[in-house]
């Protein structure tokens, strides 16, 4: 393998893993464009997208694509509950305080998810095979990278479409950027709100039931790929959905290039010494525009 | 004299309780404490030892005990934390009257105890994998401050590793490229490959480190590749094992893996599914009882013991369930020989020369707190979800 071949196969690599960052992100700014809060429990809604896929299709042999769709909606309704329990009825809709009951949240989330499926790390199968492919650049993967691709892109696409040309994506924007003007527009800001969470519950589903293939799934995985999805929205610039891609992706290619160039002892030292200097350089992260738009 | 008489029923009434009571007290349990991870990132190992040693203390009591005395395992959970480790253990052994402690699974739990343990003066049986709890001094200052109460029953890792490169030396392995969990488990693996690698010929060429919770390997691996090598070796537990043998697969890296001494237990082939196939590791026997030659002296414990462990816990048993069995036999065994008295049953621990157990064959000595030899260990490979004995 010349060095060629490995430069690609390093970015290759950073794109997939850029890509389940990516998705993460988005699902943390749905929430935060919504409420302003930062929503922890984002971590637990991946886990339970593996975990759920892992039940459906593993222990009671429910066919992948229909498995698929299950767990997004039960990740969508626990989503949907923990905006219409606790979040709602907190009593100080302090951002401070809403925040520290996300990180509570989780922690029942992933103690329950523990009492569930207990500790173990259980494999989930690939949605088309494992067979390598081997591109034109020298680099390889494996089928499930495409659906990783294809499924970020696709989420993507559905998303602008949706904030965009929907008149509920358009009321859910219009929450964020004022929540008063929008209840005066006649808006229900606490169904926007309520949509907000299923919406990420979903996200986080969809990112941990397209890499449960690749790196088998548990009652905890998605502590470390939460962290890494919160660290590309910031890097992104947190709230913006095109920064969410961008910040994804270039963490995933970071982490790569220096595991692949540099030394993969220190790679993730190497990606969040890059995101603290962007955000030394540009507090707001590279496409976000500061507090000044919302208000 | 009626009121006499009664008088004289209560009495005897009394002291029958009493000495009733007091015969009940002979027959108290003997307890033996048990500090395992049962929750957090070991708990499929430390779930699998609890099991292996209840199967021992339960065979020991239908055998009708110690004496009379039945045993106890009082168990607390480390939670895989080296702080909630040293916890368990005091609360122990502030709370009961134990004689000996089997435990705990990881190494850093047991370098948390293990001071501890030396200081009250208890006999525990570790199932640590990492060698540095026998050989670390316990006060840095004093290279002669070895560890006294402390055994291990796993065979030592550095042992595993030779075990692996002289496989590679016979199988014409010449190049190898090391990839570990950047984490204790996995640098202590990188110590020993350093030092066991050169005994029998075998070069390092590439060493790259991961993440214990990475979910992709391919650059490391990659950079591997591109330096040529005959064979990888892995060293890590958890999920990493199954990820690197998908990235190889993904790849098309033609070097043979290896992983480390702790893969062999049915988790591999749920993180690692149809990639596992072809991965060696070095293991105990019980993971290959049934392919054993008849003439291998552990053949018949090692199924009697697999036979018990399926019908009891309706499972199979991974390679590390040996280690917990074979600490409570070997402990069980020297109560038998010296009775519940905690010294007495450390010389005796110590004193287990030639002892056929399911790990291999012990020979416990003061300046070899573990006792097992590399002869002890196989190696295997898997092969369609189970494995196979290599020669």
């Amino acid at each position: 393998m010349d060095f060629s071949q490995q430069i690609a196969q390093y970015i290759i690599t950073g794109l997939t893993i850029g890509a389940i960052y990516a998705i993460v992100a988005m699902g943390f700014n749905i929430i935060h464009n919504a409420t302003g809060i930062v929503n922890f429990a984002q971590c637990e809604f991946i886990s339970l997208g593996g975990m759920f896929m892992y039940s459906l299709a593993v222990l009671f042999k429910v066919n992948l694509i229909i498995a698929f769709f299950i767990s997004m909606a039960g990740v969508a309704l626990i989503g949907a509950l923990i905006e219409m329990g606790p979040i709602r009825h907190a009593r100080s809709k302090e951002i401070i305080i809403l925040i520290f009951l996300t990180i509570g949240l989780s922690e029942i989330l992933r103690g329950a998810a523990q009492e569930v499926w207990g500790t173990d790390n259980v494999g989930v199968p690939a949605f088309s095979g494992e067979a390598p492919i081997h591109l034109p650049g020298g680099a390889a993967i494996v089928p499930q990278h495409l659906w990783i691709f294809a499924i970020t892109v696709m989420v993507m696409l559905m998303l602008r479409y949706f904030f965009k040309k929907t008149l509920m994506g358009k009321a859910m924007r219009a929450t964020a950027v004022n929540r008063r003007a929008a209840a005066l527009a006649g808006i229900s800001v606490n169904r926007m709100v309520l949509f907000s969470f299923a919406f990420s519950g979903a996200l986080g589903a969809v990112a941990g039931m397209i890499i449960a293939p690749i790196s088998s799934t548990s009652y905890d995985t998605g502590i470390m790929l939460g962290l890494k999805g919160f660290a590309a929205a910031i890097l992104g610039g947190y709230g913006n959905f095109a920064g969410a891609i961008l910040g994804g992706i270039i963490l995933g290619i970071l982490e790569s290039l220096g595991a692949g160039l540099i030394s993969s002892q220190y790679k993730d030292a190497i990606a969040f010494f890059v995101l603290l200097l962007v955000l030394f350089l540009k507090p707001t992260g590279i496409m976000g525009y500061g507090e000044s738009e919302r208000v | 004299m009626n009121r006499r008489l009664l008088t004289l029923v209560v009495m005897v009434i009394t002291v029958s309780f009493m000495v009733g009571s007091s015969l009940c007290y002979s027959a108290e349990p003997i307890k033996i404490a048990g500090i395992f991870a049962l929750t957090g990132r070991a708990a499929h190992i430390g779930t699998a030892q609890k099991d292996a040693v209840l199967l021992a203390i339960d065979e020991a009591n239908q055998q009708g005990g110690i004496n009379g005395r039945m045993l106890e395992m009082v168990m607390e959970d480390t939670e895989s934390n080296p702080t909630k480790a040293v916890m368990a253990l005091k609360k122990i052994l502030e709370s009961q009257d134990v004689v000996a402690i089997i435990g705990p699974t990881l190494t850093g739990t047991a370098m948390a105890m293990r001071g501890f343990i030396e200081k009250e003066k208890i006999p525990a049986f570790m199932h640590s994998g990492g060698d540095v709890i026998l050989k670390a001094p316990l006060d840095k200052k004093d290279p002669n401050s070895m560890p006294k109460w402390t055994f291990k029953s796993p065979y030592k890792a550095a042992d595993a590793m030779g075990k692996i490169c002289q496989y590679m030396n016979k199988h014409g392995i010449k190049k190898i490229g090391f990839v570990y969990s950047n984490e204790g488990f996995g640098k202590d693996g990188l110590r020993n490959v350093k030092v066991q690698a050169p005994k029998y010929g075998v070069e390092i060429v590439a060493q790259e480190a991961f993440q214990p919770k990475d979910i992709d390997m391919t650059a490391q691996l990659t950079r591997i590749n591109a330096k040529g090598v005959d064979a990888i070796i892995a060293w890590t537990v958890g999920p990493a094992m199954g990820i690197i043998a998908k990235n190889i697969k993904q790849l098309g890296i033609k070097a043979p893996l290896f992983e480390c001494h702790g893969a062999g237990d049915p988790i591999f082939w749920k993180v690692a599914g149809e990639s596992g196939e072809g991965v060696m590791m070095p293991s105990t026997k019980i993971v290959v009882g049934d392919q054993l030659p008849d003439s291998d002296i552990q053949k018949k414990k090692v199924l009697d013991y697999v036979k018990a462990y399926q019908t009891k816990f309706n499972r199979e048993p991974g390679t590390m369930v040996a280690y917990g069995a074979d600490a409570a036999f070997i402990i069980i065994d020297a109560i038998k020989k010296v009775g519940p008295d905690r010294a007495k049953i450390r010389d005796a621990i110590e004193n287990t020369t030639g002892y056929v157990g399911i790990s291999g064959i012990y020979n416990i000595s003061p300046q070899d707190h573990n006792g097992l030899s590399m002869d002890d260990i196989v190696m295997i490979k898997a092969t369609k979800g189970g494995w196979k004995l290599l020669d």
